[in-house]
């Protein structure tokens, strides 16, 4: 695709002669000068000014959204033991109704033959 | 003097004077322009601007539709080049890198102006010759690009007067070759029915 025919034979503007001079003397002044630090070309970019202005203002919105009202009281994150079944709450919680565990009478049975162990001279080595 | 890897043109230089050997020799020298001024001699500032200031200001002119910004984005190109002497960045691709320069500092000039700043319509066609038919026709051209955007102007500038490919048209204005190419027929297109060629 190429351009319509009145383009052909036609010329773009040319650079202005009187231009030359005074485009080269400011290219060298500006050579000559001090080149800005990091820190300066820095805080004299608009797009990092805008960048740090965004910034505050996400942290500022994001810090008045996550403060709401204190907590309350919840459950308590040690385990709790239950008193019938000597077990941690949320282990409770997981087992069927009316689960009892059997450690009761395994408790007696142990302590019945702990006395027996202790009161018979059975173990004197000698 | 290191001299750079240079671009060769595949095509004859779309003025109608020049051949492909003219714009090889041409590339040569500014790449040689360009590797003095990597290497900190600001007197080859002069050398780019008799290799080059013609396009750099075509392409502002282009660009930003008005003679007054064309002529600041020129100025601020040299400016920035004269920053850049002795850490200069390794260049490819002399003439693309210059009129990429020019672009950027182009589309600054039309970020930082005004609107309310009254704009000074240039030609940016003119007829070679003193012929009144051609001039009238370089003024009706002018006309018509100045009804594009200025992004598709400036496409059809870099293809058609600066020779580029879309690759590099691409690389000059930071957008992908498809984008450049579709500026680039768009504008084509728009031209034509501007005209009544195309429906």
């Amino acid at each position: 695709m190429s351009l319509p025919d009145p383009f052909r034979g036609l010329e773009p503007t040319r650079a202005p002669q009187d231009l030359r001079d005074r485009v080269l003397a400011s290219a060298r002044r500006a050579a000559a000068e001090p080149r800005p630090g990091l820190v300066d070309r820095l805080w004299s970019s608009t797009g990092l000014r805008l960048a740090w202005v965004g910034c505050v203002l996400v942290l500022l919105v994001a810090n008045l959204t996550s403060t709401g009202p204190a907590p309350t009281a919840g459950p308590s994150l040690a385990p709790q033991a239950t008193a019938e079944t000597g077990l941690p709450l949320e282990v409770r919680e997981l087992l069927p109704t009316g689960w009892q565990p059997h450690r009761t009478s395994a408790t007696a049975a142990d302590r019945r033959l702990l006395d027996q162990v202790l009161t018979e001279p059975t173990w004197d080595l000698s | 003097m290191k001299v750079m890897a240079v671009a060769v043109p595949s095509t004859v230089d779309p003025g109608g004077s020049g051949t492909v050997a003219d714009s090889t020799l041409a590339d040569l020298r500014l790449a040689a322009a360009l590797a003095d001024l990597a290497a900190g001699r600001l007197e080859a500032l002069a050398t780019l601007w008799d290799l080059v200031s013609d396009d750099l200001f075509g392409l502002a002119l282009w660009r930003t539709g008005n003679r007054g910004d064309a002529e600041e984005a020129l100025q601020e190109t040299f400016v920035r080049l004269a920053r850049a002497a002795g850490r200069m960045p390794r260049v490819s691709r002399p003439r693309a890198y210059l009129l990429a320069v020019a672009h950027r500092a182009a589309v600054d000039v039309v970020r930082k102006r005004r609107r309310s700043d009254p704009l000074e319509h240039a030609a940016e066609l003119l007829a070679p010759t003193g012929d009144p038919g051609r001039r009238a026709d370089a003024a009706h051209a002018s006309r018509l690009l100045l009804a594009l955007q200025p992004k598709q102007r400036e496409a059809v500038f870099l293809r058609h007067y600066a020779d580029l490919s879309f690759a590099d048209i691409g690389r000059v204005t930071g957008v992908p070759t498809f984008t450049a190419a579709s500026r680039y027929r768009l504008a084509i297109r728009r031209l034509r029915k501007q005209m009544g060629v195309e429906p």
